[in-house]
C-alpha cells in the first residue's frame, strides 16, 4: 500500500511492529515458566501479621479439612445399624483419603489397641505427670482408710472377669493413681459433645463422626481445592454406606463456593459486557476493526509481568489479576491517539505534537499514583503497582508506536471533518458561557460538600471475610458442625515455637498461665509437660513419699489382711524412689495418641517445634495473653481473631490513609506544576474530586462499609478520572479540541460497561468492584465533560 | 484468564478470614478434644480399670487370630462338632459357679462363688455372691456393673474399650460358637471332654492356655481353667447347670435379683 498523506512509511511500520512484538515475545518467553502463587501472606500488612498466618500455615491449620459424617435422619437406620454404618464409612473414607496421596495426614480413628498402649505408656510416668494439684487426692489415697479402700477395690478387680490378666498392672498401681493422670486428658477436650467409640470420634448423640485431613494442595487455591474436592467426592462415593452423609467445613467449601459463584457471575455478565463493548466501539468509532485499538495496550502485559516478577521475585494472583485490570487504564491513551489521528485537523506530526502534552501529563499523574502505591505495607499492592506502572508506561509506548500505523488503513487519512456534537462542550469553553455552567458548578459543589461531610462517617472493614460469598450450603454445614460438636465460640490460638523440648517448656508455661487465669484450655501440656515441669513434679513426688516413711509398711499390712503376699506390690514401691524415663515429644509422636499429637504439634526439618494451645476467646484473657506472648521473646505467638482483625484493619487503614494523602499531594503537586493556574488545576482535578465524593456519598447512603476491593478499584478510578480532567483541560486550551470529549466519553463508557456490569454480580467482591467503578466513573465522566470546562470558563469570565 | 485471576485473588483474600472462622477453630478444638476422649479413659466412670493395657484382651482379629488346623488333631473336628451341636440346642443356661484364683501375689488361693446366667446371643449376668457381692451384666451394646453396695454403673460397649474387651472374651468362651473359637485360636482336644484353647503369641504373654471341660452327655461347660505364664491359674467350676431355663428379663436390667 502506498502511504497517503499522513500515512506511515511501510518500513517504519514494520520496524515499529517488529520492535513491539519482539518485546512482547520476550515477555512471553520470560513468563512462560512463571508460576503464580496464591500466597495469602502477600495480602497482609506488616511482618507480624504475615508471621501469624505463616504460623497457621506451618501448623497445617489452613489446609485442613474437617469432615463430619452423619447418619441421614431420613435413612431411619436403627441405632446399632446406623452406628456400624457410620464407623465403617468413616474408616473406609479415612483409608481412601490416606491412600490418595493428597493428604499429609488423615485422622479418622485412633489406632487399634491404642487403649492398651496408652495405659502402658502413662503408667511408668506417674511421678512425672502428677502435679501439686494431685497431691491432695494422693494424700487421701495414702491414708490408712484410703489404702484399705483401694486394696479392697483392687482385690475385687483382680477376681472379676475384667481383672483376668491385669495383675502386673495392679501391682504397679495398687492405689489406682493412673486415673488421676487419665483425667488430665480431659484438658484436651474441646467439646463436651464428643466421645471415643472404638477409636472413632463420635458426637454426643452418636449420630456423627469426625474426620480430619490435612491437604498437601493449597485449599485457598481454586485449582488445589477443586482437585481435593474431586478426591473427596470419589472417596465418599465408594466409602459412604447408604444413609450416611458427609459435610465439610474449613477453607475448602469457601474456596469452592467463591469459585462457583464467580464463575456463574462471569458466565452471566461477561457476554453482556462483551456485547455492549462491541456495540459501543461499532457505534462510536463506526469501524469494528477499531477493536484493535483496545487490544494494542495489552501487548504490554507480558513484558510488564516479566519485569514485575523479576523485581519482586515472583507474583501473586491478586497482583497479577488486578495489575492487568489496572493496565486497562492505558486503553484510554490508545483511544485518544486513534481518535486524535482520525478526527483532528492537521498533519500526523502536528496532531501527535498536540497530543504529546496531555498524554504526557496523564501518564505522569497516573504513574505518580502507582509510584506512591509502591510504598504500601502490603506486598501484593507493591507487586500490583509495579506491574501497573510498567504496563502503563509500556502500553503508552506501544500505542504511540502502533496506533499511527493502523489509522490510515482503517480510517483513511487524517483531517476528517470534525464532529460538531463531540466538540460542543470544548467549543463552548472557548465562547460565551452556556446556561448550564452555574447549575453544573452548583451541583458539583454540593456533591463535594456532601462527600466531605460523608467522609468522616465512612467505615472501613478490614475483615477480609466481608468479601466471602455467603452461600447457604456452606453456612448450613458450619451451623451443623457447631450444633453437632458444640463449638459455637471463636477460639484463641497460642503457638509455642522453639527448638526441640524447649517448645514443650513454653507450652507448659502457657498452660499453667491459663490455669491460673481459670481458663479451660485445650492443650497436651498436662500429658506431655516440659522438662522443668517434669523435674518439678518428680521432686514433689519424692518429697511426698519422704514425708510418709511408714507408707510401705502400712500398705503391706493392709494388703496382708486381704491375703496378699508382702512382695505383692514391690513394683509400685520401687517407683516411690526410682527414676522414671523422661517423657519426650518423639515418643508421643510415635505413641498411641500419635494422630492427635500430629494435629497439635509440628516438628520442622530444622528441629523447630510448633505446639498449639487453644482457648475460648474471652475478652479478659486477651490482654494478659498478649503480655505473656510479648514477654516470651518470640517463643509464644498469640493469634486472636478479634485482635488480628483489628490489627489488619488498623494497619490497612493507616496504609490507605498514608498512601491516599501521599497520592493526593503528589497529584496536586504534579497537576499544579503542569497546569500552573489554580482554576486549571481545579478543572483537572474536578473529575477526581467528584468521583471520590460520589463514592463516599454512595457508601454512606447505601450503608455499606468500604473494603479492600473498594480501595483497590478506587485507585483505578482516580487514575482514569484525572486523565479525563487533563484531556478536557488540554482540549479547552486548544489541544485535541475536536476529539477529546468524544474520547473521554468512549473511554468512560467502555469502563462503565466493562466494570459496571459487575455491580450486578452476586459475589460481594465483584459487586464491590463493579459498584466502585460504576459510581466513580459514572460521576467523573460528566464532571470532566461539564465541570472542568465550566471551571475554565469561570476563570476566563 | 480473568476468571482464573479473580478466583485466585478472592481465594487469597478470603483465606485470612477463613482460618479464623469459629468453625475452623472449632474443628481444631474438636481434633484436640478427641485426645480427651482417648480416653474415655479420662473418665473414671467410664474406665475404672486398666485391663485394656494388657494384650490379653486384644480383640483385633488381625493380631489375635492364629488359625488352627483341625486336620492335625484327628479327634478334634468330631469333638467340636459334638459340642457345637449341643451348644446349638441351648439358647440359655444358668449355673452356680466357684472361681478359684491361684495367683503368686496371694498367699492362698482365693475363692469366689456366684451364679452365671447366659441368654444367647448377647445377654449375660456374672454375679459374685461370696465373699464380696458384685454383679456384671452384659445386655446388647450396653451393660451394668454393681458393687457390693448395689450401686449400679451403666456402661456402653461402644465407648468403653475395657468392657468391650471383657465382653468379647466372655462371649468367646460362653457364646457357644466353637467354630468361631477355632477360627481365632489354636484348638486341641485333651482327654475325652476337654477342649484346650491356645492363644497366639500376642496373648500368650498373659494367658498360656484355656481348658474347657464339658459335661457328658449334655456337652455343656463344666469347668474352665485359665493358665497364665509363671504358674498362676484360675479355675471356674460350674454346677447346678440349667439348660434353657426361664430367665426373667429384669435379670439383665437390674443388679438385684
Amino acid at each position: 500500500m502506498m502511504p497517503g498523506r499522513g500515512m506511515m512509511p511501510t518500513g517504519g511500520t514494520l520496524l515499529r511492529w517488529l520492535l513491539v512484538l519482539s518485546l512482547t515475545a520476550l515477555g512471553v518467553q520470560a513468563i512462560w515458566s512463571l508460576s503464580v502463587n496464591d500466597n495469602v501472606l502477600d495480602l497482609l500488612p506488616g511482618e507480624a501479621l504475615r508471621g501469624d498466618i505463616e504460623l497457621l500455615q506451618r501448623m497445617g491449620l489452613v489446609d485442613r479439612l474437617t469432615i463430619t459424617l452423619s447418619i441421614d435422619p431420613a435413612a431411619a437406620m436403627a441405632g446399632a445399624e446406623g452406628a456400624a454404618a457410620l464407623k465403617q464409612s468413616t474408616a473406609e473414607l479415612g483409608r481412601l483419603l490416606a491412600a490418595s496421596g493428597h493428604f499429609a495426614f488423615v485422622l479418622s480413628r485412633l489406632p487399634a489397641g491404642y487403649e492398651g498402649r496408652l495405659f502402658a505408656t502413662l503408667q511408668p510416668s506417674l511421678p512425672l505427670l502428677l502435679d501439686a494439684g494431685d497431691h491432695e487426692e494422693l494424700a487421701a489415697r495414702t491414708s490408712p482408710q484410703g489404702i484399705r479402700e483401694a486394696l479392697r477395690h483392687l482385690f475385687l478387680l483382680l477376681n472379676s472377669p475384667s481383672g483376668l490378666a491385669m495383675k502386673e498392672q495392679l501391682r504397679a498401681d495398687p492405689l489406682g493413681l493412673l486415673p488421676l493422670v487419665l483425667n488430665k486428658l480431659a484438658s484436651l477436650r474441646g467439646s463436651a459433645g464428643m466421645r471415643v467409640e472404638d477409636g472413632f470420634f463420635v458426637s454426643a448423640d452418636g449420630g456423627s463422626t469426625l474426620l480430619l485431613a490435612e491437604s498437601l494442595l493449597p485449599l485457598t487455591d481454586a485449582a488445589g481445592a477443586t482437585a481435593i474436592d474431586r478426591t473427596l467426592r470419589a472417596a465418599a462415593a465408594t466409602a459412604l454406606s447408604p444413609g450416611v452423609e458427609l459435610r465439610v467445613i474449613g477453607s475448602l467449601p469457601h474456596t469452592l463456593a467463591n469459585n462457583r459463584i464467580i464463575r456463574a457471575d462471569l458466565r452471566r455478565l461477561l457476554p453482556l459486557a462483551s456485547l455492549l463493548l462491541i456495540l459501543l466501539i461499532t457505534l462510536s468509532l463506526r469501524d469494528i476493526r477499531a477493536v484493535a485499538v483496545f487490544a494494542v495496550p495489552f501487548l504490554a502485559a507480558p513484558p510488564a509481568i516479566a519485569l514485575a516478577a523479576l523485581l519482586h521475585g515472583g507474583l501473586g494472583g491478586l497482583a497479577l489479576g488486578f495489575g492487568i485490570v489496572l493496565l486497562g487504564i492505558a486503553v484510554d491513551f490508545s483511544v485518544h491517539l486513534y481518535l486524535a489521528l482520525t478526527r483532528e485537523e492537521g498533519g500526523r506530526r502536528q496532531i501527535l505534537g498536540h497530543l504529546a502534552r496531555p498524554v504526557l501529563c496523564a501518564v505522569l499523574t497516573t504513574s505518580a499514583v502507582f509510584v506512591v502505591l509502591l510504598f504500601s505495607e502490603v506486598a501484593s499492592h507493591r507487586q500490583m503497582a509495579t506491574l501497573a506502572l510498567a504496563g502503563i508506561l509500556l502500553a503508552v509506548l506501544f500505542a504511540w508506536l502502533l496506533i499511527p500505523t493502523i489509522v490510515p488503513s482503517i480510517a483513511g487519512p487524517a483531517n476528517n471533518p470534525p464532529s460538531s456534537a463531540a466538540a460542543v462542550p470544548v467549543a463552548a469553553a472557548a465562547g460565551r458561557r452556556p446556561w448550564y455552567d452555574r447549575p453544573v458548578l452548583l451541583l458539583w459543589g454540593l456533591l463535594l460538600a456532601a462527600g466531605i461531610l460523608s467522609w468522616p462517617r465512612l467505615s472501613y472493614n478490614g475483615d477480609l471475610r466481608v468479601l466471602d460469598v455467603p452461600e447457604a450450603g456452606v453456612q448450613a454445614d458450619e451451623a451443623h458442625f457447631a450444633a453437632v460438636w458444640g463449638q459455637q465460640q471463636e477460639r484463641l490460638f497460642l503457638i509455642a515455637l522453639a527448638e526441640g523440648e524447649d517448645a514443650l517448656e513454653e507450652n507448659s508455661r502457657v498452660h499453667a498461665f491459663l490455669q491460673r487465669q481459670g481458663a479451660r484450655a485445650q492443650s497436651f501440656a498436662p500429658i506431655l509437660p516440659g522438662p522443668s515441669v517434669q523435674a518439678a513434679n518428680l521432686a514433689a513426688w519424692r518429697q511426698f513419699w519422704q514425708e510418709r516413711p511408714a507408707f510401705a509398711d502400712e500398705l503391706t499390712a493392709a494388703a496382708a489382711e486381704l491375703g496378699f503376699r508382702p512382695e505383692a506390690f514391690a513394683p509400685f514401691l520401687a517407683t516411690l524412689t526410682g527414676q522414671p524415663p523422661p517423657l519426650r515429644l518423639a515418643d508421643a509422636l510415635s505413641g498411641p495418641l500419635q494422630p492427635l499429637f500430629a494435629s497439635l504439634v509440628k516438628v520442622e526439618g530444622d528441629g523447630t517445634v510448633l505446639a498449639l494451645t487453644t482457648v475460648t476467646a474471652a475478652e479478659p484473657l486477651l490482654a494478659p495473653l498478649a503480655e505473656l506472648a510479648a514477654e516470651s521473646g518470640g517463643r509464644l505467638r498469640l493469634l486472636a481473631n478479634s485482635s488480628w482483625r483489628s490489627r489488619v484493619e488498623s494497619l490497612l487503614r493507616h496504609d490507605i490513609v498514608t498512601l491516599c494523602t501521599a497520592a493526593g499531594a503528589v497529584l496536586l503537586l504534579l497537576v499544579s506544576l503542569l497546569f500552573r493556574r489554580p482554576l486549571a488545576v481545579l478543572a483537572v482535578l474536578a473529575p477526581v474530586l467528584a468521583a471520590l465524593a460520589a463514592m463516599a456519598l454512595y457508601s454512606l447512603v447505601s450503608g455499606s462499609e468500604l473494603n479492600m476491593m473498594h480501595l483497590i478499584m478506587a485507585i483505578m478510578v482516580i487514575g482514569l478520572s484525572v486523565d479525563y480532567g487533563i484531556f478536557m483541560v488540554c482540549a479547552s486550551q486548544g489541544r485535541m479540541a475536536r476529539s477529546s470529549a468524544r474520547t473521554v466519553a468512549i473511554c468512560a463508557a467502555s469502563s462503565l460497561i466493562g466494570f459496571g456490569v459487575l455491580s450486578f454480580a452476586v459475589h460481594p467482591a465483584l459487586h464491590a468492584l463493579g459498584v466502585t467503578v460504576l459510581v466513580g466513573i459514572g460521576v467523573a465522566w460528566p464532571a470532566a465533560m461539564l465541570v472542568s470546562p465550566a471551571l475554565l470558563r469561570t476563570g476566563r469570565g | 484468564m480473568v476468571e482464573r485471576f479473580l478466583c485466585s485473588l478472592l481465594c487469597c483474600l478470603l483465606l485470612a478470614g477463613t482460618v479464623f472462622r469459629p468453625a475452623s477453630a472449632a474443628a481444631v478444638a474438636a481434633a484436640h478434644s478427641a485426645a480427651a476422649d482417648s480416653a474415655a479413659a479420662a473418665d473414671p466412670a467410664v474406665v475404672t480399670d486398666p485391663a485394656a493395657a494388657n494384650p490379653a484382651v486384644d480383640t483385633n482379629p488381625a493380631t489375635a487370630v492364629d488359625s488352627a488346623d483341625p486336620a492335625t488333631d484327628a479327634g478334634l473336628a468330631p469333638f467340636i462338632g459334638a459340642i457345637q451341636a449341643a451348644a446349638d440346642q441351648v439358647e440359655a443356661f444358668a449355673a452356680d459357679f466357684v472361681q478359684e484364683r491361684q495367683l503368686a501375689i496371694f498367699a492362698e488361693p482365693v475363692l469366689f462363688s456366684g451364679r452365671l446366667t447366659v441368654v444367647r446371643p448377647d445377654r449375660l449376668r456374672w454375679e459374685f455372691t461370696r465373699p464380696i457381692a458384685s454383679v456384671l451384666i452384659l445386655a446388647g451394646e450396653g451393660g451394668l456393673r454393681c458393687d457390693e453396695e448395689g450401686v449400679a454403673r451403666p456402661f456402653s460397649l461402644a465407648s468403653d474399650p475395657v468392657m468391650r474387651a471383657v465382653a468379647d472374651q466372655l462371649w468367646l468362651w460362653l457364646g457357644g460358637d466353637y467354630q468361631l473359637l477355632g477360627e481365632r485360636y489354636r484348638l486341641r482336644r485333651q482327654g475325652e471332654n476337654t477342649l484346650v484353647v491356645e492363644p497366639d503369641a500376642a496373648v500368650a504373654a498373659h494367658i498360656s492356655q484355656v481348658a474347657i471341660t464339658f459335661t457328658t452327655p449334655a456337652r455343656q461347660p463344666a469347668e474352665v481353667v485359665i493358665s497364665e505364664p509363671g504358674g498362676d491359674q484360675t479355675r471356674i467350676r460350674f454346677t447346678a447347670l440349667q439348660s434353657n431355663p426361664e430367665v426373667p428379663a429384669s435379670l439383665f436390667t437390674d443388679c438385684r435379683r
